[in-house]
């Protein structure tokens, strides 16, 4: 009985579908702990989070081209790019030293237990999505090297709006 | 069944109604993501094929949110389920259900919710799809957030245990206080916290004075100026009683420290970890990765290369000890060796003993205590370098001893392998990438030399598709391991499809990484939010 009740619950609203962006917890490069609402502040400045591992591949690849690409995108549109370590205890530790040490120019928090991961709905990585005013308005899943310049046309198409 | 219909219809009539009245207040999302299976005899690799050579494990996931208010559901299906999950995985049901109310400073969730207090080495609850294990904690977690230096976590509840929940129930409370944002410090960090964590499972056996009730508990501290850290981690369980050793009274403890260093351009990272009977499962039989409560993972580096997954290290928890180093180094560009357009080096040394026995009856192991036994050793140098805009290259070496006889049982050697790997990535035009990879592993003992090449072809945004090899010819059989497949990724939405033999590991292509256990047949998986 319990199942029908949540699903009637559930569908009650479903009109809209957008994920829970604030609720989970992060972590700062230093270890201190924070809320995931305050990464993103309901602005008219778009926010692209990117999801990522030290472990996984495609992720540093990505992550790479995008700061390499960073200064040119800058002088085109306003935006802020933040990079979400889902690395668990097993390697959290090491996301200071390899973030440092590659000179990424963006924020990098970690999501240890995967809080704001589960909360969008995120099944694997690489996954970047772009947020503004508070709501998801654009993700892709997955990297195949160039397909980081999805993420500037789209910004440069929001920048339209 | 009755009521079922007229549920349904008056989900459906809400719906409507709803839908007519554009209240957009609440907002659902969710995920959805089915891997499929069709397995094939194989003589040559031995591959376990089930009766029904179809395996399927799908999860569906929705949560809906208005003002304070998210709850959600999580439905998941094996039917059945994919080879190398656990016999207990079967049929379908909704798995978990929840609802959380949250505020600035408060957070409560009624029903099925993930945790964890400090690294988990006294409590994780969480879920590895790839892996089959979901531990999450059915009950109440509360997280309460007085100040901006306050914070307080507490759960209470049984742990899921399949479709089913288990006999023992959890209490924990943790809290973290952060000194420097109490007494205002700028240019470093410095958090202290503990935690309390306490089973309780009812015992019916026979055995006098058996505590039902085991006590966990750590300290913790997080330290920080300008490019150095500190973080350290102490935890003691009392008295966790197994049924096979009803008089065996034996504490656990476990010790993590771990420091960094970091600037422009280079970063280092020292890890340090003790373990001493610290399996810590919500059942006093329960065994394996199932009912949990803490966790603790090999603290090695986690390879890309598929070869580099053979030797992989396994945590000794009730007795280990050891530490490992990374060392990340970019030379800039322009430098000597940085050249153009600069160059990425990896260094990585892990090292893992047994501990000294204390008590040859007991088995019980000294805290602290470096034993003979040498368990694992890894040393690794990755070294990136891009040489123009088209084309990139990697090298990496690594030398790994491994003790498999103490790590997965039997009377096996301490293998001593290396293991040599170049990989080019070419940009043919605008978006087209081909990117080829060449592994070599060579050890005299087990199963001797592996070679394995990989060529994959991608074109941005969304396409890719690859076919590898993995060649064990130093052994008897002379297995190939050959795969091939493509996978398609727009929006949120990725398929995968590959065909070939699956050797137990982690599989790395088309962007996104799985665990496949060992197989030999024809893959589908799908995924996408929403």
């Amino acid at each position: 009985m319990t199942k029908y009740s949540l699903l009637l619950i559930l569908s009650l609203f479903s009109l809209l579908t957008q994920a829970q962006l604030s609720g989970s917890q992060l972590k700062d490069i230093h270890g201190t702990m924070i809320q995931s609402e305050s990464l993103f502040p309901n602005s008219e400045e778009p926010v692209v989070l990117c999801f990522w591992a030290t472990w996984c591949r495609p992720c540093l690849h990505e992550l790479e081209a995008i700061n390499e690409a960073m200064d040119d995108w800058q002088e085109e549109t306003k935006f802020k790019i933040i990079a979400i370590s889902i690395d668990n205890t097993r390697s959290s530790s090491k996301v200071p030293a390899l973030v440092k040490a590659r000179d990424w120019q963006f924020d990098v928090y970690i999501d240890e237990n995967s809080d704001l991961k589960r909360a969008l709905n995120i099944s694997g990585v690489p996954f970047c999505c772009i947020i503004k005013k508070g709501e998801i308005v654009w993700k892709h899943s997955g990297y195949q090297p160039g397909s980081e310049e999805l993420i500037i046309e789209q910004l440069t198409e929001l920048s339209k709006k | 069944m009755n009521k079922q219909i007229i549920l349904l219809g008056f989900i459906l009539l809400s719906q409507w109604h709803l839908g007519n009245a554009q209240d957009k207040k609440g907002k659902l999302s969710g995920s959805f993501e089915t891997i499929n299976q069709i397995y094939k005899k194989d003589n040559k690799t031995k591959a376990i094929v089930p009766d029904d050579k179809f395996g399927s494990n799908s999860y569906l996931k929705l949560d809906y949110h208005i003002g304070k208010l998210t709850m959600g559901l999580q439905y998941e299906a094996y039917l059945p389920r994919l080879v190398g999950y656990d016999i207990r995985h079967k049929d379908q049901k909704i798995a978990g259900r929840y609802l959380k109310y949250q505020d600035e400073t408060l957070e409560i969730t009624v029903g099925n919710f993930y945790e964890q207090f400090g690294s988990g080495l006294i409590f994780r609850s969480y879920e590895n799809r790839e892996l089959g294990i979901n531990n999450a904690i059915e009950g109440v977690g509360v997280r309460f957030y007085p100040t901006d230096y306050l914070n307080l976590k507490a759960i209470y509840g049984k742990q899921r245990e399949f479709f089913e929940v288990s006999d023992g129930t959890l209490r924990g409370l943790d809290g973290t206080f952060d000194l420097a944002q109490y007494f205002g410090l700028t240019n470093s960090h410095f958090n202290l916290g503990g935690s309390w964590l306490s089973k309780y499972e009812t015992y019916t056996g026979a055995q006098e004075d058996f505590p039902s009730q085991v006590n966990a508990y750590s300290a913790r501290l997080d330290f920080g100026i300008k490019n150095w850290s500190l973080n350290a981690e102490f935890v003691q369980k009392k008295d966790d009683r197994r049924v096979e050793y009803p008089t065996r009274d034996i504490t656990g403890n476990a010790l993590l420290i771990n420091s960094s260093y970091a600037q422009s351009g280079l970063g280092m990272n020292f890890t340090f970890r003790a373990l001493k009977d610290m399996s810590f499962y919500n059942e006093r039989t329960a065994s394996g990765l199932n009912l949990l409560v803490n966790y603790l993972p090999a603290i090695t580096k986690q390879h890309k290369y598929s070869l580099l997954n053979i030797y992989t290290y396994i945590t000794q928890a009730d007795g280990e000890m050891g530490a490992q180093f990374d060392l990340y180094k970019k030379f800039k560009k322009g430098s000597l060796l940085g050249g153009k357009y600069g160059t990425k080096l990896e260094i990585n040394f892990s090292a893992y003993n047994d501990l000294d026995l204390k008590n040859i009856e007991t088995e019980e192991s000294d805290f602290l205590k470096l034993g003979d036994s040498k368990l694992y050793r890894d040393f690794n140098i990755n070294l990136s370098k891009k040489f123009s805009k088209r084309l990139k290259t990697k090298l990496a070496y690594a030398h790994i001893d491994y003790n498999k006889g103490k790590l997965q049982g039997g009377d096996s050697p301490i293998v001593k392998s290396d293991f040599l790997a170049s990989e080019i990535e070419f940009k043919i035009k605008p978006k087209h990438v081909l990117r080829a990879e060449l592994q070599h592993l060579w050890t005299k003992q087990d199963k001797k030399n592996w070679i394995a090449g990989l060529l994959e072809y991608s074109i941005a945004p969304g396409f890719s598709m690859f076919v590898s090899n993995q060649y064990n010819y130093g052994d008897k059989d002379k297995i190939h391991y050959y795969s091939g497949g493509f996978g398609w990724a727009k929006d949120s939405k990725n398929l995968q499809v590959a065909y070939g033999r699956n050797r137990e590991g982690l599989n790395c292509s088309g962007g996104v990484c799985r665990f496949v256990p060992a197989y030999t047949g024809l893959n589908i998986s799908f995924s996408t939010s929403f």
